[in-house]
């Protein structure tokens, strides 16, 4: 493996291993396109990487290195038929190994119980008879038991060896989503029921206990285990006071972990029956809902004591599920078995019926939404009723009974309601709002950021944050050119007139207003008008909590949507239905964030900004925006300010985490782009043109990734795809400054000297290398020597690749102008400020054209090769430029410009 | 021997940016290693048996006066005895070998070290042969695997120990642990 392909392998193992599993395969069939040989390798890691927990204990960590010289449980070593390959977890009922059973050459896993353990012989057979009528069962959520026995003197439970994850070390990894909690207790129930029919209760049913293949198949482990262990305080303590003498710390975690998911009748001591898995079933779906345990204590015997009586929140109060799952959660938690669910299924029936309405919902893009945004009566409506049933909620405190209503389902419904006509029947849309004008001609819009009245010191970020966040939405309809947040900031300080502004941005139509802060509530009033005229399309006011930040966005985005008439495709409706974060503080972070990251290039605001979206990833790891976010702020850093640190390494990251998530995140992809296409990543100048194409699928128009893939074409001789993608985002953002000089070198590059001129006139303010060669190109060595030299008068505001770029130009004049020696100097000083940083191609080439001027063949075509080498391998360039015609006849440069020309044919050939 | 004060002076001293003072200490942490593990493996025990975590630990203490150095100091310590401990460990290994030829073939293994899906265990020699192919490809990534898996570190100290940030390690363990993987289960095959 050659070095830039293992850089290649790593890249891209990383990105792989961050997606989910099932994506991974789409990712490789994208990325490795028809090298097959790469996907090879790639796949082989990744299969390595599932596989887990390789070299995972250090050596010093090792109970010893050791021959199988038997007697002991160990790699390699026997034990009773099996053949020990390792350990695979522990648990207070023992240590699990994975063994291959060398009579059916089958995986088994074996549980070895405690040494110490020694059962009743009563129970023991008991156990054994009913463990064969588990296994009689046959059924597939229920974990399969060979065999029970007896060997080296401790007992040992041979069961079917499932390769997945405890539903413990599944929650350990992050929230689940409403639809697999429903799906992973479904499958609970179905064997639970089975194994309630035959007569056989579980008795200690826990995340512990159940496990989850990649699949999806969940398998219920150690069916009636529980009772093999009789635990002092079922039988002897009721006040479970002599607990803490007679178990060690580690016992007592186990302890509580069991005595978590204990129902009250099994907590007492009394005889249980199979509902007492029902109870334990609902404390662990609260927790995969909730994140929590309902029933909480510093020890066991404070556990039971809260288990015996207090009601727990309802899920509800934690984050939005449908009132029939609270509902359902509730009846499961009662402490009265006769409340509860009789029989597995029935309970199995309740959470099919819950999980088809969520999924059917959720297909019409209500899942996921929390908001209240409606317009007209209904938003008034909702504004009113809204605050009231807060208040009642927050008096009452803690709920005493899991009775709720279902506060949050309505607004929800409303919402649906509203996106289906939008979205299925644009006519109904102009009947509900017959004031609108005709839209038609609106097609493009800038919203500027909010004018604060009366603010407190540090609510400054509002104005601008709730801006960006209104832009964010409406530019992901993609079905109006929305100028990006980086053209409309400059206004966040100096208050312009709007329709000056617009017509300075060139939209026609422009949406400004006011926020104001009351306490926790905010009133934001919006304005919508048109540019030609300055009328007002539409008007509103929303009343929000601060907490409750991302509502309000959706509400304006949906109301600009309505009036403008726009027609959502079913996939934009159900991304703008989906609420970024439920959690209002992580929300509050992300804004503030944003403040920050936009309103300048500082390197201080920056860091605030990270700091703001660390902030709301770790409020909500779920939060893929400001994972973006996080990202977009580190490679500012890691861009501007500190190229060296380990800022690109946070924003890999955080993309990673970003599009675990959510994997239509455009800017993710954009970001990413340009990430890679560094120096040190060896330009790989397709996979990052792969990657902005994948935003602009997402986004077609991210005004930044049609610049950057611009770029990207230039630097490979790809001109005239270069020119589409610059002129395109001149388009979307006429004051993106840094467009009109890339389209002028696209013109330089192509030989066309005139036109490149002309564009590089509207570069404010001048920039001085490139123009310079042009004017070279065209006789005008003296405005030509007049660019460099006042480039070169105030080095200190460049940093070290503009220096370098003015050198190396300035080294090509005097090249070109018989002054060979002086060239030398300043293609040292080029090489002093530029080598080693990224984008130093540039100079390389300007310093290879000094070498060709100056007839120095060799050593110009040294520096042709490092160009090409260093990212731009821009073959028509070469074949163009006059500047390195004195190298044209020599054959060392004929083989090298033939090589390159195979390459360049290849990428045009594939993006072409 | 060397007194544990000027070790511990030499760490402090390398810790503090003095190379000259890392050459000067590896030559005896590598001796004091030796001394001690040939003492190990010359153990009449029956089940002889070579604790890694006796030996540097034994190392550490018998080398390093604990009050004065810091963490950081420690899993420097320990990143450079992680060198020493493979080499320690693969000699041993050979010489298991060799003891047993003709026998029944017995190899090296590791306890714990793999949950191999084939049952059969990795050995140590092969991993060391794999990482020194690691070694040409990717120097640091090699580095990371010797530091965490015969040093011990954790992540952070790994980070620590080799100037790089944690995201890195953990990234550069995560690659380097399938690579490896991949290129054992390749060569036995």
């Amino acid at each position: 493996m050659t070095p830039e392909r293992w850089k290649e392998v790593e890249v891209l193992f990383h990105q792989a291993t961050g997606l989910p599993a099932e994506a991974r395969a789409a990712f490789l069939a994208e990325v490795c396109g028809r090298d097959d040989q790469l996907r090879g390798d790639l796949e082989r890691l990744l299969a390595a990487h599932a596989e887990g927990s390789f070299l995972d204990s250090p050596v010093s960590e090792q109970s010893g290195l050791r021959t199988a010289d038997g007697g002991q449980i160990s790699p390699g070593s026997s034990f009773g038929p099996y053949i020990v390959i390792n350990e695979i977890g522990r648990g207070g009922m023992g240590v699990v190994y994975l063994c291959r059973d060398p009579r059916l050459e089958r995986r088994v896993a074996l549980k070895v119980l405690p040494r110490s353990f020694v059962p009743n012989p009563e129970l023991e057979r008991r156990f054994q008879r009913e463990a064969k009528a588990v296994s009689a069962l046959n059924h597939p959520n229920i974990l399969t038991i060979y065999e029970v026995g007896q060997a080296q003197g401790v007992h040992f439970i041979a069961t079917e060896f499932v390769d997945g994850l405890t539903l413990r070390r599944r929650l350990e990894q992050g929230r689940m989503g409403m639809v697999e909690v429903l799906e992973v207790a479904t499958q609970v129930t179905e064997a639970l029921s089975a194994a309630h029919e035959a007569g056989i209760v579980h008795r200690d049913v826990k995340p512990e206990n159940l496990m989850v293949r990649p699949d999806g198949l969940v398998k219920v482990l150690d069916f009636g285990l529980a009772k093999l262990v009789q635990w002092p305080f079922a039988t002897q303590s009721r006040d479970g006071s002599a607990e803490s003498e007679k178990f060690s710390s580690t016992q007592r975690g186990l302890l509580l972990g069991t005595v978590s998911y204990m129902s009250p009748e099994q907590a007492r001591g009394f005889p249980v029956d199979h509902r007492t898995d029902l109870f334990s079933l609902g404390v662990t779906m609260y927790e995969m809902i909730t994140g929590r345990r309902p029933f909480k204590g510093e020890t066991a015997s404070d556990v039971m004591a809260a288990l015996l009586r207090v009601d727990p929140a309802p899920v509800a109060s934690f984050c939005p599920v449908p009132p029939e799952l609270d509902h359902l959660i509730c009846k499961t938690l009662s402490k009265d078995r006769d409340q509860r669910h009789q029989s597995a299924a029935e309970l199995r029936a309740e959470l099919k019926t819950v999980k088809q309405k969520l999924e059917s919902r959720e297909y019409a893009g209500l899942e996921g939404s929390g908001t209240n945004a409606s317009p007209n009566d209904a938003r008034a409506k909702a504004a009113q009723s809204r605050p009231t049933a807060y208040a009642k909620e927050e008096r009452a405190g803690i709920w005493l009974h899991g009775r709720r209503t279902a506060a949050i389902g309505i607004p929800v419904a409303v919402i649906g309601l509203l996106v289906l006509i939008l979205a299925g029947r644009p006519h109904l849309s102009s009947l509900l709002n017959p004031s609108a004008t005709p839209p038609a001609e609106i097609e493009s819009l800038a919203v500027l950021p909010l004018t604060p009245l009366g603010f407190e010191k540090g609510d400054e970020y509002l104005g601008l944050g709730i801006a960006d966040a209104i832009i964010t939405r409406t530019s992901q309809l993609g079905a109006l050119v929305v100028r990006p947040v980086g053209a409309v900031r400059q206004y966040s300080e100096s208050k312009a007139d709007p329709l000056e502004a617009a017509r300075k941005l060139q939209v026609d139509s422009v949406l400004e207003g006011t926020v104001q802060r009351a306490g926790e509530h905010l009133r934001v009033s919006m304005n919508l008008l048109r540019t030609r005229d300055g009328v007002s399309l539409w008007a509103g006011s929303f009343d929000h909590r601060i907490s409750e930040g991302f509502a309000l966005q959706d509400a304006i985005a949906r109301d600009v949507v309505k009036v403008l008439d726009l027609t959502l495709t079913a996939s934009q409706q159900n991304h703008f239905s989906q609420a970024p974060t439920r959690n209002g503080e992580a929300y509050d972070a992300y804004l503030r964030g944003r403040f920050y990251l936009l309103r300048s290039d500082r390197k201080e605001d920056f860091k605030t900004a990270i700091a703001m979206f660390k902030r709301a990833t770790t409020l909500d790891p779920a939060f893929a925006l400001a994972h973006v976010s996080l990202a977009a702020a580190s490679a500012a850093v890691n861009f501007s300010h500190e190229p060296d640190g380990q800022y690109a390494e946070t924003a890999y990251i955080s993309l990673e985490k970003a599009l675990a998530v959510d994997p239509n995140i455009a800017d993710a992809y954009h970001i990413r782009g340009n990430l890679i296409w560094t120096l040190a990543n060896g330009f790989p100048h397709g996979r990052a043109i792969r990657e902005m194409k994948r935003a602009l699928e997402l986004d077609p128009h991210l005004a930044g990734a049609h610049r950057d893939l611009g770029a990207i074409y230039t630097h490979i001789g790809l001109f005239d795809k270069a020119l589409e993608e610059l002129r395109t985002a001149e388009r979307l953002d006429p004051s993106d400054f840094r467009v009109l000089p890339r389209i002028a070198r696209v013109h330089y590059y192509q030989g066309k000297y005139q036109q490149a001129l002309r564009e590089f006139g509207r570069v404010k303010p001048a920039w001085g290398p490139e123009q310079a060669i042009v004017f070279l190109h065209l006789g005008g060595v003296n405005e030509a020597r007049g660019l460099v030299e006042q480039a070169l008068q105030a080095p200190s505001s460049f940093n070290s690749t503009d220096v370098a770029d003015c050198a190396s130009s300035y080294a090509v004049l005097l090249a070109g102008t018989g002054r060979p020696a002086e060239a030398e100097e300043y293609i040292r000083l080029a090489r002093k400020k530029g080598e080693g940083t990224s984008h130093f191609h540039h100079a390389e080439y300007s310093i290879a054209c000094a070498y060709a001027l100056a007839g120095k063949t060799e050593l110009a075509l040294a520096w042709l090769r490092r160009t090409a080498d260093h990212g731009l391998p821009c073959y028509p360039l070469f074949e163009k430029d006059p500047n390195l015609d004195r190298l044209r006849s020599d054959p060392a440069f004929i083989a090298f410009m033939n090589e390159l020309k195979r390459q360049w044919e290849s990428l045009r050939h594939e993006f072409g | 021997m060397t007194s544990p004060a000027t070790i511990t002076e030499l760490l402090v001293q390398w810790r503090k940016g003095d190379q000259t003072a890392l050459d000067a200490l590896l030559p005896q942490v590598y001796d004091q290693l030796r001394r001690i593990a040939r003492r190990y493996l010359r153990s009449e025990r029956p089940d002889h048996t070579l604790e890694p975590t006796a030996l540097v630990h034994e190392a550490y203490l018998r080398l390093v006066d604990e009050k004065t150095v810091d963490w950081q100091s420690r899993a420097h310590f320990y990143g450079i005895v992680a060198v020493r401990m493979r080499h320690i460990l693969v000699d041993y290994a050979r010489s298991r070998q060799a003891a047993k030829r003709g026998g029944d073939g017995a190899r090296v293994s590791l306890s714990g070290a793999s949950p191999n899906e084939r049952g059969q265990d990795f050995d140590i020699l092969a991993l060391h042969e794999a990482l020194e192919r690691l070694e040409a490809l990717d120097p640091q990534k090699a580095r990371i695997v010797e530091v965490r898996y015969f040093g011990g570190l954790t992540i952070e100290q790994t980070a620590e120990v080799l100037g790089i940030s944690a995201a890195s390690v953990k990234r550069g363990w995560t690659l380097a642990r399938a690579w490896l993987r991949v290129e054992i289960d390749d060569v036995r095959r």
